[in-house]
């Protein structure tokens, strides 16, 4: 059985709707005055705000219906309420800025990264030991990538029908926000118990992998960066010109960060680390690392010369705070 | 027996009203006496309990959707959350076969504004009730607002009207908006018996018109025997405090019927 699809190029925003409607997705909202595509399955939904489209989705789930909302901003209160509700959103968010959320948290470093993250981000929410939201952070929505999304029918077997059993239905049911915070830490416990598994039964299927995160050239690394989605590649081609040069270094880029990758501690082990952060919310990373190294902010997509310029910091020995913006 | 007498004077309107009757004697009598809430619910001589109340009887099966800050928001089994408007919105777009009811506070829709907008121009297949509980004279509804798709204003003082546009809601797509004056006692300040009169007053003093919209064209849908608008002011003490210029009011009355009348809304 031909289970991988024939490669399509795709938008950001086209790869989140073909890989809604190969989910098997009833609705997918979104606020961002794109044309839609004709879709059989999946009704594409736009709405006057990223705040309506996500509580949209939420909607939408609450009725047992599979769905996805896209959003710059205003997803907070969204994921904060679907995590109380209990109800398995998956939000897609068009900024690669960490947040203090209130569900899981991946990273896409690129459109296939994307539609592979948001099946697995179904597949882990669904599950009924989670029932919690998850966000996907989405790279570069304009950007065209050539994309491989499973079929309905090869995804059938991976990813099952949504039975939610505190649906909304036509028998009078209450749903109301009742989650604590408490629900949330072993919905994240449990979380990172089934993302390896999960990611082995993707991989045996489909030939592709959805960690924690993964690392280029670390083993023999005395200096490593930490980046997280769409910084990837650029820090990565920075990591070729300096290996070229003969220095030691290395790249972790972060698929997760909540469920937070516990193991990414043995791997930055005795080594010179900085950490690079979209916006502002500072220290979220370094927070999770439990040791002290270099925090490098920027609010955009950096080039491969800015990563080259920290990582001659991080090698000339700085242990600095400061904001990467030229 | 005093009691009893006081209790026949106080439905003396309504009973007068039976003629004029927009629901079958019959149906109104099936709708209302169906069983809807377990136990006795709080908020005694509450509107938008009564509003949520004939709502539910209207609407056999349905999902109700209600705002965090409502106060029906425990009553009735529903999804809550803190956009309402939204999450409705997603509902109905997910379920094809069952109506979703959305209940807001005034104070919500005149927040959510824009979004009510946007959906009757998209044509969300919803029905949005506004339980207008901070409604003051001079205030139009907020139905005015609504150019297309169905919006009324309707009244828990006469519930037969209400009924009829709820009716409506539930056998028309696209997007309803019912605007519902419920008169709270512990917000207006009256006796919870006091509710449906206060209510009914609204109405027959041309302050609070019934009346229908589609597609932006008006319709008055009840002309009950009108009143001055003194009668209003004089009925109790959040009323007196609205207004002092009782000329003003009168002419503002007396225009936004004629208004509405012509088939204009404002």
């Amino acid at each position: 059985m031909n289970a991988i699809a024939k490669g399509e190029l795709y938008t950001g925003y086209e790869t989140a709707i073909a890989t809604a409607e190969a989910c098997r997705a009833s609705t997918l909202f979104h606020s961002t005055g794109e044309r839609a595509p004709l879709t059989k399955t999946t009704d594409v939904v736009a709405v006057e705000s990223g705040m309506t489209a996500c509580f949209a989705a939420l909607g939408a789930t609450a009725c047992g219906m599979r769905s996805a909302g896209i959003a710059e901003r205003g997803l907070d209160p969204a994921v904060d309420e679907a995590q109380r509700l209990g109800l398995p959103t998956v939000f897609l968010r068009v900024s690669s800025a960490p947040m203090a959320m209130a569900g899981l948290h991946f990273f896409a470093e690129s459109h296939q990264t994307l539609a592979d993250t948001m099946i697995m981000a179904y597949k882990i929410a669904e599950d009924k030991r989670v029932l919690a939201p998850a966000v996907i952070s989405v790279p570069s929505p304009a950007m065209r990538e050539v994309v491989h999304v499973p079929s309905t029918q090869s995804l059938d077997k991976f990813l099952p029908r949504l039975h939610l059993a505190h649906r909304l239905a036509k028998e009078p049911r209450y749903l109301v926000p009742q989650r604590t915070a408490e629900d949330l830490q072993n919905s994240l416990n449990t979380a990172a118990a089934l993302l390896p598994k999960y990611s082995e039964a993707y991989w045996q299927r489909f030939r592709r992998k959805v960690g924690f995160f993964h690392t280029t050239q670390t083993e023999d690394a005395e200096h490593v960066l930490v980046v997280a989605g769409v910084q990837t590649l650029n820090s990565q081609r920075a990591l070729t010109k300096l290996r070229a040069e003969g220095k030691k270094v290395g790249v972790v880029s972060l698929n997760t960060l909540t469920p937070f990758p516990e193991r990414l501690k043995e791997t930055l082990n005795g080594k010179n680390v900085a950490v690079i952060e979209n916006g502002t919310n500072a220290a979220q990373g370094v927070r999770g690392l439990g040791f002290s190294c270099s925090h490098y902010l920027t609010h955009r997509l950096l080039n491969e010369k800015d990563f080259e310029d920290v990582f001659r910091r991080l090698i000339s020995g700085a242990k600095e705070e400061r904001w990467v913006s030229s | 027996m005093g009691i009893i007498m006081t209790q026949n004077e106080e439905y003396l309107p309504e009973i007068q009203e039976e003629k004029k009757r927009d629901v079958p004697t019959g149906l109104y009598k099936q709708i209302t006496s169906k069983k809807v809430f377990r136990g006795t619910p709080p908020l005694a001589g509450s509107g938008s309990l009564l509003a949520l109340k004939l709502s539910q009887q209207v609407f056999d099966k349905a999902i109700y959707v209600f705002s965090e800050r409502s106060t029906l928001a425990g009553i009735a089994p529903s999804l809550v959350t803190c956009r309402p408007l939204a999450a409705a919105i997603g509902s109905s777009r997910a379920t094809k076969d069952v109506s979703v009811v959305c209940f807001i506070d005034v104070t919500t829709a005149k927040e959510t504004l824009p979004g009510l907008l946007a959906a009757a121009e998209r044509g969300e297949g919803l029905t949005v009730v506004c339980t207008n509980t901070h409604w003051l004279p001079r205030q139009p509804s907020l139905a005015r607002y609504f150019r297309t798709g169905y919006s009324a204003a309707a009244s828990v003082g006469f519930p037969d009207d209400y009924i009829q546009k709820l009716i409506k809601c539930r056998d028309k797509r696209g997007f309803r908006f019912i605007d519902v004056l419920c008169p709270e006692p512990h917000l207006w300040s009256i006796e919870p018996s006091m509710t449906v009169s206060v209510a009914r007053l609204a109405s027959q003093t041309k302050l609070w018109p019934l009346y229908e919209a589609e597609e932006g064209f008006a319709k008055l849908t009840r002309r009950p025997d009108v009143e001055p608008v003194e009668r209003y002011l004089e009925s109790h003490g959040r009323a007196r405090k609205a207004t002092t210029d009782v000329g003003l009011l009168q002419r503002f009355a007396d225009r936004y019927w004629k208004q509405l009348a012509d088939g204009m809304l404002l």
